[in-house]
């Protein structure tokens, strides 16, 4: 059987439940009184039950007090250490100077292009603010112009409404002419004559101005057309000269060239013959005629088959004509004449045509190139 | 400005040669005309020429020698002969020609030019 032990230190005997079924049935079959038995009970057990939960809270805090209690008794006895005494190590760590410099460089390069992006940011602003400022100043100065325009226009309109009401000179003049002729001063004849003149030298005036504007055009585009006409004639001068020159170009060039190939292999075969071509005999013709001169006289004369001009040395035997390559003999004799060197045509050749006989000569010895003894390189 | 003597030297090689080769008669031709017409030359002076056997390449200046002689470097002057120098006058200077054909001291002393001049020419 439980006990329970009051807050007075009572014991109280707390019956078993079957034991107290039993002992209902056993003792009272009245349920009323058994119903307040057990609300009794009931009620004892819920005391009972507080009573405990009491109980164990007191015991509880009985136990930390213990417990505090004997931390202080144990503080009392064992002394905390100097709150100032510190003890372990610090670690430095390791310094990569090379990745701070590439880190630096990288924040450089970062703040470089922000400050870039920043200027261009900057510029593409200042561009559009310099944009909508010209547009607003294209806005005020079209708003400027429009107004002016308005005010030029309504300035007109008024002008024109003042001249309105102005008339022409020959309104003028008609009214005056209708306003003498109502009040007498002149004659109706002569009004309509002078109207008609007056018409009549208008349109003199009208047609001298188209005729004169007329003439002006005319010489205009007759002055135009000289132009084109010139025009297109220096240009086909230009044109022509253009085609000549290129033409001559391009036959120019395969001819040097072809002069050069052909002195190059000129200077080949020459290099490989060791001379030039050799002298060839001229073919002359012997004058009929002859020259009279004096011992060791030199001079010129005309040739008398070609009228060239032909030279006489001092001890010339012969004289030849370069152009026509005629010889023409030389007579050594003392003359008394002043004009020594003429030619003298033979008594008995006298009135015949001049007849030459052809001859082969080679007035003087000349050797050919390479008997020089000096060869080309 | 460069003469057309200093011009030609500059260039090199076979083309050179076959060029100089090609124009140098030509231009010896004009330099002997020009200077036939500088000297007034006729026939009687050409006749004291011979007769004191004037030299006709001392005739040219220093500096012309040089010019010719380096525009002569290692082309042919196998055309450089008397027969060419007779044909170069013929037109211009028929009377000097046909002294050149007709009298044998004229043509002894112009076969000694030519000789005197090929020999400047090809010196090395």
């Amino acid at each position: 059987m439980a006990k329970y032990i009051t807050r007075d230190g009572k014991e109280l005997a707390i019956p078993e439940p079957q034991d107290r079924g039993k002992n209902a049935e056993d003792v009272s079959p009245d349920p009323i009184q058994d119903a307040r038995k057990l609300r009794k009970q009931l009620i004892a057990d819920a005391m009972v039950d507080s009573e405990l939960a009491k109980a164990r809270a007191e015991t509880a805090e009985a136990k930390s007090k213990a417990s505090k209690a004997e931390a202080e008794s144990e503080k009392r006895e064992n002394p905390p250490e100097s709150p100032f005494k510190f003890t372990g190590e610090f670690n430095m760590g390791k310094f990569d100077f090379q990745k701070q410099l590439q880190d630096a460089q990288a924040d450089q390069k970062r703040m470089r292009e922000e400050a870039e992006q920043q200027a261009r940011d900057q510029g593409r602003m200042n561009d559009d603010l310099r944009d909508r400022l010209h547009q607003k100043e294209m806005d005020i100065i079209q708003l400027g112009l429009q107004a002016q325009i308005q005010e030029s226009n309504k300035r007109l309109e008024q002008l024109m409404q003042q001249n309105a009401s102005k008339k022409s000179f020959l309104d003028e003049y008609n009214e005056a002419l209708e306003l003498s002729n109502k009040l007498g001063l002149s004659q109706p004849q002569m009004a309509g004559d002078a109207k008609i003149q007056v018409e009549l030298k208008k349109m003199d005036f009208d047609h001298q101005l188209e005729m004169r504007r007329f003439a002006r055009e005319e010489k205009r585009s007759d002055r135009e057309f000289q132009l084109a006409l010139r025009r297109f004639d220096d240009e086909r001068i230009e044109s022509k000269a253009r085609i000549e020159e290129e033409r001559k170009r391009s036959e120019l060039f395969p001819k040097a060239l072809e002069s050069v190939g052909r002195s190059i292999a000129a200077g080949m075969m020459d290099a490989e013959v060791g001379g030039g071509p050799a002298p060839q005999n001229t073919s002359a013709l012997v004058s009929k005629h002859h020259i009279e001169a004096h011992p060791g006289e030199a001079g010129t004369f005309n040739c008398p088959n070609c009228k060239t001009e032909v030279g006489m040395g001092p001890k010339s035997p012969q004289a030849v004509c370069a152009n026509c390559g005629t010889v023409i003999p030389i007579k050594r004799v003392s003359l008394t004449s002043e004009h020594p060197s003429s030619v003298h045509r033979q008594p008995e050749e006298q009135g015949e045509p001049d007849e030459l006989e052809p001859v082969y000569t080679n007035p003087f010895d000349i050797d050919a190139p390479g008997d020089f003894g000096e060869e080309e390189e | 400005m460069p003469s057309i003597l200093d011009r030609l030297a500059k260039y090199k090689g076979p083309i050179r040669r076959a060029v100089l080769s090609e124009i140098a008669p030509g231009v010896i031709k004009g330099y002997l005309l020009e200077f036939l017409a500088r000297e007034h030359m006729t026939v009687s002076k050409l006749t004291t020429y011979v007769e004191s056997n004037k030299s006709l390449w001392s005739m040219v200046t220093p500096e012309y020698q040089t010019k010719i002689q380096n525009l002569a470097k290692g082309i042919s002057i196998n055309w450089l002969t008397p027969h060419w120098l007779i044909d170069s006058v013929r037109n211009d200077f028929p009377s000097l020609a046909s002294l050149f054909m007709s009298d044998p001291d004229a043509a002894r002393w112009l076969q000694d030019q030519v000789r005197i001049i090929r020999e400047a020419l090809t010196k090395r």
